[in-house]
């Protein structure tokens, strides 16, 4: 097997968090973690390196042109996997303009989809991007939303289709790569027994001391602390922090009747595929 | 059409009978050096004697073939012409913005420019020249540099000049700033009329108060990193400042190494000479950062 994993989330699922767990099982016990330089980043997406390959701005380019370019350019990537295997994408698994998977599975080890209850993510959204809650739920429930969008404004992230939560969701449980499926909920409430899945999948041998001591380097409340202390680069301006809570069940009290009715009308089947109850 | 920029002129041929002898003429005149032609042909799927190839181009010492898939294929020659092909699917704006921004640096690097991606902007008589990943913030920075008075020498491009007394010029590029919407309207420029610069693309071509016409004296560079941030402006030492212009070097990768040998040196040169800054944007609204730069680097 070659090429990298994915992990895989919508946003605010947890990804972040799984990339601290995964570099901290990668290094050797004495590293210590910086949130600023943490592994598995946005590479696939980032506009400069696309540029540097492409040969062209892609600020010229439609963001249909970008999707059908983003396989070659993973695989140029993926011929330099470097010291973590691992990438984070928000990305939804689907076919580009051309009929070829973005995530080129060619160039794909595996995919670790990484997901949480919908209306967390949806209370986390809220205030990651400043906006109100029934403008994250219509964004998640919103087919074919595209994240990063460049009509209006040019970022040093590429765009990229996350679809609805759904959608993202049911796209990667579907897709053609070797996939497992991680729920947030149970990283929570066992983070050894699923860093112990997550590690078999992708054939690391680690001992339980190591595991352990990973876990412990990568608590949400550390790195809630080092962003207070050094900031954190992926904290987009106008939210106040990237790591807010780390919580599972807090949106029950933050939303309405109506809102719970909008969370079921648009997700439940995928919820209860992935054992949300509704 | 002609467009004088960089310090030579292009001129677009269009495709008639006519214009075809122009290609001709000006690509076996030794004489016309300062004319670049623009013309519609056939362009090969692969260039024969290519010896790089990376993303969207292929390259040998001579010339070079860029293929944007679905849209147009770019021929360019011997730093004098380049021959587009366009699919039934482009236009007259798909085949600018591609002889913009993928045939001029390869144009530029044929024809032994200095060139870097970047943005330069005169202020008070001499030329700070803003780099950074694309998305940093350059032509916003400059844009409000402008709306303070600046006067834009080029955006995208920046054609620098090193004469003997180690005199640093930047070349006026064309009077016009890409910009997207958001930052227009943040900075309250008009762009009620204003033509996008590609259909579905996003980006606009705005009209740049005041256009240097000749070459400016170059006093500074600065480096935009939007990512993280204290808000400082920061010298970067003499390895990092060599390191930072040397990146900025477009299509360097398809050069042949002599040319390769050259560029490093020649910029390497300038960035030894001239101070090289780091801004840390972080949250550092464009008119606050045009500000700080000018305060740190005494413009």
């Amino acid at each position: 097997m070659s090429g990298f994993y994915w992990l895989a989330s919508y946003p605010k699922s947890g990804n972040t968090w799984m990339r601290a767990l995964l570099q901290a099982c990668y290094e050797e016990p004495e590293h210590v973690l910086d949130l600023n330089h943490l592994g598995g980043g946005g590479l696939v997406r980032a506009r400069g390196a696309f540029d540097g390959w492409c040969g062209a701005p892609s600020a010229d380019m439609t963001v249909d042109e970008i999707a059908c370019l983003l396989p070659a350019f993973i695989g140029h990537l993926a011929g330099g996997v470097g010291r973590y295997p691992f990438v984070k994408t928000h990305g939804a698994c689907l076919l580009n303009r051309d009929g070829e998977w973005v995530h080129d599975p060619l160039h794909t080890a595996g995919a670790i989809l990484v997901v949480r209850h919908p209306g967390d993510v949806a209370v986390s959204l809220m205030h990651h991007l400043a906006l109100d809650l029934d403008g994250v739920l219509e964004m998640m429930g919103t087919h074919d939303t595209w994240f990063g969008g460049q009509r209006h404004r040019l970022g040093s992230i590429l765009p990229e289709v996350i679809g609805s939560w759904s959608q993202h969701c049911a796209s990667w449980l579907d897709g053609p790569h070797r996939k497992m499926c991680i729920r947030y909920e149970d990283l929570l409430e066992d983070t050894v027994r699923e860093m112990n899945r997550v590690l078999a999948f992708m054939g690391v041998a680690r001992d339980s001391q190591h595991i352990g001591h990973a876990v412990e380097t990568s608590r949400f409340e550390r790195l809630q602390q080092q962003e207070t202390d050094q900031g954190f680069v992926e904290r987009p301006a106008h939210a106040l922090r990237f790591f807010r809570q780390g919580t599972a069940g807090g949106w029950r009290e933050t939303f309405s009747a109506a809102q719970r009715a909008r969370l079921r009308r648009d997700h439940e089947p995928v919820m209860r595929r992935l054992g949300y109850a509704p | 059409m002609q467009e004088t920029l960089f310090g030579f002129t292009l001129h677009w041929a269009g495709d008639g009978p006519r214009d075809r002898e122009a290609v001709d003429d000006a690509g076996g005149d030794t004489s016309c050096d300062d004319t670049c032609v623009i013309a519609q042909g056939a362009v090969p799927m692969r260039l024969e004697a290519a010896t790089k190839a990376r993303g969207l181009w292929q390259a040998d010492d001579a010339q070079a073939l860029f293929h944007m898939p679905g849209l147009l294929r770019l021929q360019i020659s011997w730093g004098r012409q380049v021959t587009y092909q366009l699919a039934p699917a482009a236009d007259a704006d798909d085949l600018q913005v591609f002889v913009w921004g993928a045939a001029l640096p390869m144009l530029l690097h044929q024809r032994k420019a200095r060139v870097v991606r970047g943005t330069a902007v005169q202020v008070h008589g001499t030329a700070i020249v803003l780099l950074g990943a694309s998305g940093a913030g350059k032509s916003t920075v400059a844009a409000a540099l402008l709306q303070e008075g600046a006067t834009l020498v080029s955006d995208g491009w920046v054609v620098l000049d090193a004469d003997e007394s180690g005199a640093v010029r930047a070349r006026p590029g064309p009077p016009t700033l890409r910009l997207f919407r958001d930052a227009a309207k943040a900075l309250g420029w008009p762009i009620a009329g204003v033509r996008e610069r590609r259909r579905e693309a996003g980006g606009l071509l705005l009209e740049a108060p005041r256009a240097a016409a000749a070459a400016v004296p170059v006093t500074a560079f600065a480096v935009l990193d939007s990512q993280r941030g204290s808000g400082k402006v920061e010298r970067q030492s003499p390895l990092q400042a060599v390191a930072s212009l040397t990146s900025e070097s477009p299509l360097l990768h398809l050069q042949p190494e002599r040319r390769v040998t050259q560029v490093l040196r020649d910029l390497g040169a300038v960035a030894m000479r001239l101070p090289v800054a780091a801004l840390t944007r972080g949250d550092l609204m464009p008119r606050d950062t045009a500000r700080r730069i000018c305060e740190a680097l005494g413009a």
